[in-house]
């Protein structure tokens, strides 16, 4: 009789240890938890496929107007997402290489600028990607830190297959002096902070062209 | 003559008094994580005034960081037939229950300045922007310290807030997201200061004492950054920079006197809760569309642009 009370106080503990060392998972959960890495890529996808269709300004026209006026710039080009002194630009162009470092490329707009206007980084940060182009929204995500992972990790694919790539192509130029960008990119200002050039872009395309303005 | 007088002034009283309880639109709740925290002082005075101009009767309920008060709250407010819920909850997961509860009881609740991880459930969630906040700090702490110290390894150390806190993670996560790509930093340290200024202190004396190296730290809310400042002092270190996170008034101040916090983040509460004030209101009165989530903006504030501010806003 002691034998199998003992036996079975043993047999109360393993089961004691067992259930509090396990995690009881339904089968069909089971491979479901959440990937950023995957879900922003294909976000990616997603987005390279609506390029095209994203309403883009100017680089040329959104510069002349953030020179001339930068508020009506900003009411006219960007967007505003939440309640914030942000101002998001989706834009397309082409400009001339002044020159390029490891992180990135200085890139002259207008012929008649008298510095390089934009700075084509691979250092990708933030949530200006998703904030710019609306292709992931918040609300589509229950908890927020899921939403700035799967941002954080879409930095690094842009950064890895679109940015990174043209940098080192521009490498192996012998010279980069006849060279012009083609671009769709995307930057934010503060509403109410002067206009600093360069301004850093996030490219979302990059192609190399020979020739001029 | 006298008696005449008094009976007049004493009419004039009671109408006086009549018309304003008449006045009174209803019970509106404000539920703050903490009130041992004077930004948080600041998130719960402004709701309050704004909903009290709007015509409510307002009631503070301080969670003091614990779930469980939070939910006793919640079930006073719910059975004293308030009318709405200004909410800024102790815990993303664990105050789901209770806005719940709030909903199930048709109370409309509108959280301020944290979020919970639910949809469908809380009118709007209207927050500040922590982890671009964290994003912020961490491209002007990379260029700062690259400035200050021109060597190929800068060790630092973080102080975190309350671990099970959202925010502290936002935070942390936006500021990582920035400095580990760079590979001349290295995180020597890492330990939460439960977003508490004397904890502040204690964890830096530590911190110090074990890894007198560190050039910088970050901490996740000013109150932290207040502490390791006094701690870093006190050691006669001038050699190390403190990066804060809230745009407080003593931190505003210490940055504009050229003291070792080099930035903060500026998190505007008195907006968020007049917002949620606003918006409560309109609820009550009938609107029905609000945006769930409502990012709000942060900006980095530093030497070189504390003009603009002043404690928790812009001057």
């Amino acid at each position: 009789m002691r034998k199998k009370i003992v036996l079975l106080s043993l047999a109360v503990i393993v089961a004691i240890l067992i259930n509090r060392s396990c995690k009881i998972v339904p089968i069909d959960q089971i491979g479901k938890t959440f990937d950023p890495k995957s879900y922003a890529q294909n976000v990616w996808l997603k987005l390279q496929t609506q390029l095209a269709n994203l309403s883009k300004a100017d680089s040329y026209e959104v510069l002349e107007l953030l020179n001339l006026n930068p508020e009506e710039a900003h009411q006219k080009y960007a967007k505003i997402v939440g309640i914030s002194n942000y101002r998001y630009y989706i834009v397309e162009g082409s400009g001339r290489v002044v020159s390029f470092n490891e992180d990135g490329i200085l890139i002259q707009i207008r012929e008649e600028a008298k510095q390089p206007e934009f700075y084509i980084t691979r250092r990708v940060f933030g949530n200006t990607i998703v904030m710019a182009t609306g292709i992931i929204k918040m609300e589509d995500f229950d908890r927020i830190m899921d939403f700035n992972l799967v941002s954080t990790a879409l930095n690094d694919i842009v950064s890895e297959e679109v940015a990174t790539p043209f940098i080192e192509s521009m490498r192996e130029k012998a010279s980069t002096s006849d060279l012009m960008v083609k671009f769709i990119g995307l930057f934010n200002l503060l509403r109410d902070d002067p206009v600093r050039y360069p301004i850093s872009v996030i490219p979302l395309k990059l192609e190399l062209s020979q020739g001029g303005y | 003559m006298r008696k005449f007088l008094t009976i007049v002034v004493a009419v004039a009283i009671l109408v006086v008094g009549f018309t304003a309880f008449a006045e009174t639109k209803g019970k509106i709740a404000v539920v703050i994580s903490t009130l041992n925290n004077p930004w948080f002082v600041v998130l719960a005075d402004a709701a309050k005034l704004r909903a009290q101009e709007l015509g409510y009767e307002v009631t503070v309920f301080d969670s003091q960081n614990d779930t469980a008060k939070e939910s006793s709250h919640f079930d006073t407010i719910i059975a004293a037939g308030f009318k709405a819920i200004l909410f800024n909850p102790t815990d993303a997961d664990g105050s789901i229950a209770n806005v719940r509860r709030a909903k199930d009881a048709g109370i409309p609740v509108f959280c301020i300045d944290r979020g919970i991880n639910a949809r469908g459930i809380a009118i709007s969630q209207i927050y500040s922007d922590n982890y671009y906040g964290g994003v912020l700090m961490g491209e002007y702490f990379v260029k700062f310290m690259k400035e200050k110290v021109k060597a190929d390894k800068i060790p630092y150390a973080e102080l975190l807030g309350i671990l099970s806190a959202q925010p502290t993670w936002d935070r942390s996560n936006g500021f990582h997201s920035v400095v580990d790509k760079y590979k001349e930093f290295t995180m020597v340290a890492q330990q939460s200061a439960e977003f508490d200024r004397d904890t502040g202190f204690k964890v830096t004396e530590q911190i110090l004492q074990g890894h007198p190296e560190i050039k910088a730290i970050w901490c996740g809310n000013d109150a932290m950054a207040l502490g390791a400042l006094m701690a870093v002092e006190a050691a006669g270190r001038k050699d190390i920079f403190i990066f804060g996170f809230d745009g407080a008034e003593d931190v505003i101040y210490a940055i504009n006197e050229g003291r070792l916090i080099a930035a903060t983040v500026m998190q505007f509460p008195k907006l968020m809760s007049r917002l949620a004030a606003e918006w409560a209101d309109q609820y009550l009165r009938g609107e029905r569309q609000f945006p769930e989530i409502v990012p709000v903006t942060v900006e980095l504030v530093s030497r070189e642009n504390i003009d603009k501010y002043a404690p928790y806003g812009r001057k």
